[in-house]
């Protein structure tokens, strides 16, 4: 077990390695002067060359990534192009929203998709179940901003039942942060629930087929007990999968719905940072990103051997 | 699960949901008292963060003061008519010669920190303003020799030689005075100490600012509300559907948002600010069509002035042929707006040695309305044969495009206005300003630039600026399509705001109507 966990780990940091040349290069290679966003529209030749100069952005490519990198080891994140912000207090300042709206987003596909595929698992091929498969085809192919916006259209605008946009922390107005919170999370979590009760659905029946449930109802045990204790922790190792890769989406998503509920979320930072070319902001970003997914995936592959030491 | 488990969930739920939706049917208000009242905070939804650094000495561009207004005093003021007068400095004097500014700072002004306002800390804000790592304002102080503070509340600064702009520019942000306790501060780019009617007392970059009001303003008679947040809403659309929704009290809107936000059943203010044209800025090099006046004529006689007003931005926007409106003290009377005329255009194209036609590439950002502007105009050139490659993409890839690389022949935009109009000139027509990538030189037109720059009153200044509008319409460097309206969305009627000469929007007086 601690062997497996020390490869993960050094893989990780070479994915992680990877990951932050392909993004440095990449920002550093979009067309755009963080210099002329910095100066604004009188500046001169002698201004946008001092602050080429002060930021670096005059030196090779090669030795800039590498006095990022050398911060890194130490410590030190970086401080934003444009302010004295630092990539540290920039994301402090922000996770709290993204893992909120991650977290209930996940917790809501899991829960809902779960027992949507519980249901949908007790009789296949019924017309609830060929329902409830119609609705996931819909929830997977719908896209999140498009269900956001529309979310918006009818329960903030036509119905003014919830706000449009916007986050207030818990701590300032906890009735307030529910009601920003609510439309988000359903926008965000809508693909997982219908991915989720998909495999679910799949797991379960394909579980629930095996011979030691046969041998299960022969002993006379009650139906409701072996689908909840038996057949869904075995049938439980694909959804974990999923789940750990809805983390990944989730991210992904995330910057679309912060954009269109307007949360000052990582992802909004993730995509200013792109926008204005704050190339720092940008590393600091995915490298955190970056980090989150790989935990969440050592996370997955560890819970295997709790759900079936069998498997593993 | 147990029939009492069941019951507990559904209680559980309920509860919930009714905690949740208390307060459905009633607006999400920005505002956390009763609106009607002047004690109301008032949250207003802008357009921009501004670049997220409000350091006077360092924000760059001109939409950061927005956010410096509310908080930062300047030493001098500026009105519509171009005339300098008194802010925290109570009085000034300006030698015959035009060499020596003597400030007279008002007594006992006290900073957000509790710092006083000396001619020491003066002193200090222009020295780190001429020499400071980052300052953007340099160029303010180029003709300044010397800074001296004989007393406590005298300022002498010698000036190499006469700089009519250098008084407007105390007027912006070279004069906005930073407390001397805070200069050497690291994050004061994100945490503002000035002297201005708001403090700052939260702040997340790139989301909100929020100011409250400073309760030792050395402006008795200020009026405005309590509590001031702007929340940057970048997104146009998000912005109506905010204030639609009651989130925010204010929405700045674009050109073309007017009937939309009256059909939602707002009040929408327009302002007129003077100093905003929306451009078709030029590439204007060597060796390329547009260096010639006689292209750039069929260019501007082509567009559709009236058209692109009234179709694209509901008539939030006056056709005209300068830089400024023409009630503006630097603007010429004489100018006139250009009247769309294809035959003319081909006429001249053609006796320019282009009967063919030519091909040019225009750049706007993706954003509304501006890529739309950028379509219709190259549509109106098609129409007298020049090929547009149209080049819509975000902000910084346009900028840098057009101003940085130099790769892209004109580009389609708002200028953003300037508090002095030797600002925008030098950025316009200098062969080194931003906004001439082709370093484009017309002497005539410098030579009126320089003696505006150095004319020894107001009425001088003003004749040499109008003569230098006319001349850069007679020759079309850069063309000016319209002057911009400023447009606003209210849920309740506001009173205090207004707008700088820059034509920014000044919040720093804003309350709600009683």
């Amino acid at each position: 077990m601690a062997r497996e966990i020390l490869t993960r780990l050094l893989s990780s940091l070479l994915v992680l390695w990877l990951v932050s040349v392909i993004v440095f290069m990449l920002t550093a290679l979009i067309p755009g002067d963080p210099a002329l966003t910095i100066l604004g529209e009188n500046a001169t030749p002698e201004q946008i060359a001092e602050v080429h100069a002060q930021l670096g952005l005059d030196q090779p490519l090669v030795a800039r990534y590498f006095q990022w990198l050398t911060a890194v080891l130490s410590g030190d994140l970086g401080q934003s192009l444009f302010s004295s912000q630092t990539v540290a207090g920039a994301i402090a300042s922000r996770i709290t929203p993204t893992v909120e709206l991650i977290l209930f987003a996940l917790v809501l596909s899991l829960l809902i998709g779960t027992a949507v595929g519980v249901i949908s698992s007790i009789r296949p091929r019924s017309v609830l179940d060929r329902a409830i498969q119609t609705l996931s085809s819909v929830g997977i192919a719908v896209p999140n901003f498009w269900l956001g916006a529309m979310l918006i259209a009818i329960f903030s605008i036509s119905l003014a039942w919830l706000p449009s946009g916007d986050y207030t922390a818990f701590g300032d107005d906890p009735q307030r942060w529910a009601r920003n919170l609510t439309l988000p999370v359903i926008a965000l979590a809508a693909g997982g629930i219908a991915e989720i009760a998909r495999q679910s659905r799949a797991s379960l029946i394909d579980v629930q087929e095996m011979e030691f449930v046969r041998t299960l109802k022969a002993k006379g045990l009650d139906p409701v007990t072996i689908k909840l204790r038996h057949v869904l922790r075995s049938a439980m190792i694909p959804v974990v999968t999923v789940a750990g890769l809805q983390v990944n989406r989730l991210f992904g998503l995330s910057v679309l719905i912060e954009a269109v509920f307007r949360i000052p979320g990582i992802g909004s930072l993730l995509v200013s940072s792109v926008f204005t070319r704050d190339i720092v902001m940008v590393q600091g970003t995915v490298l955190l990103i970056t980090c989150v997914v790989i935990a969440v995936n050592l996370v997955v592959d560890l819970s295997y051997r709790w759900l079936n030491p069998k498997t593993v | 699960m147990t029939r009492l488990s069941r019951s507990v969930l559904a209680a559980t739920a309920t509860v919930a949901s009714l905690a949740l939706f208390a307060g459905c049917g009633s607006s999400a208000s920005g505002s956390d008292a009763d609106s009607g009242s002047s004690s109301a905070p008032i949250t207003v939804g802008y357009s921009t963060d501004g670049g997220q650094n409000y350091d006077p000495a360092k924000a760059g561009n001109q939409y950061v003061s927005v956010y410096l207004l509310p908080t930062y005093d300047s030493l001098l003021s500026v009105d519509d008519a171009g005339e300098v007068g008194a802010s925290l400095a109570e009085s000034f004097e300006l030698s015959d010669d035009g060499k020596t500014l003597t400030l007279h700072l008002r007594q006992g002004v006290k900073f957000h920190d509790g710092a006083e306002l000396t001619a020491d800390a003066v002193k200090k804000n222009f020295e780190r303003s001429m020499n400071g790592e980052g300052s953007v304002l340099k160029a303010d102080f180029a003709s300044v020799e010397s800074i001296d503070a004989p007393d406590d509340s005298t300022v002498v600064i010698e000036l190499e030689n006469r700089d009519a702009a250098f008084l407007s520019a105390l007027a912006d942000r070279a004069g906005m005075m930073i407390s001397p306790d805070a200069l050497d501060s690291p994050d004061l780019d994100l945490q503002p100490v000035g002297a201005g009617p708001y403090k700052v007392t939260e702040h997340l970059p790139g989301s909100s600012i929020t100011y409250e009001k400073f309760d030792e303003y050395w402006n008795p008679d200020h009026a405005g509300t309590p509590k001031l947040t702007l929340k940057m809403i970048v997104d146009p659309e998000a912005r109506l559907r905010a204030i639609s929704t009651g989130e925010i009290d204010i929405a700045a809107l674009g050109q073309d948002q007017g009937a939309a936000a009256e059909q939602a059943g707002l009040s929408v203010t327009a302002m007129e600010p003077m100093t905003m044209p929306l451009m078709i800025y030029l590439n204007m090099k060597e060796g390329s069509p547009l260096n010639d006046p006689q292209v750039r004529r069929a260019i501007s006689l082509a567009i559709d002035r009236q058209g692109i007003s009234e179709t694209i931005l509901e008539g939030n926007c006056e056709p005209t042929g300068q830089l400024f409106t023409q009630d503006y003290w630097a603007a010429s009377p004489e100018v006139q707006v250009p009247e769309r005329d294809v035959d003319e255009a081909k006429k001249l194209l053609a006796e320019a040695g282009y009967a063919d036609g030519f091909t040019m590439s225009l750049s706007a950002i993706s954003a509304a309305p501006y890529r739309v502007i950028a379509e219709a105009e190259a549509a109106q050139l098609a129409e007298i044969g020049i090929d547009v490659d149209l080049q819509i993409s975000e902000p910084t890839k346009v900028v840098s495009d057009f101003n940085g690389q130099k790769t892209t022949d004109a580009y389609t935009s708002l200028w953003p206005g300037a508090t002095d109009p030797a600002k925008t000139f030098a950025s316009l027509y200098q062969p080194t300003g931003l906004f001439n990538p082709g370093a484009y030189e017309d002497e005539e037109l410098l030579s009126l630039l320089e003696e505006g720059r150095s004319a020894a009153t107001q009425e001088d200044r003003a004749a040499a600026y109008a003569k230098a509008n006319e001349r850069a319409a007679d020759q079309v460097v850069q063309i000016p399509i319209c002057s911009s309206k400023a447009l606003r969305a209210e849920k309740a009627p506001v009173t205090g705001i207004g707008l700088t000469a820059a034509g920014t929007v000044d919040y720093s007086e804003i309350s709600i109507e009683e």
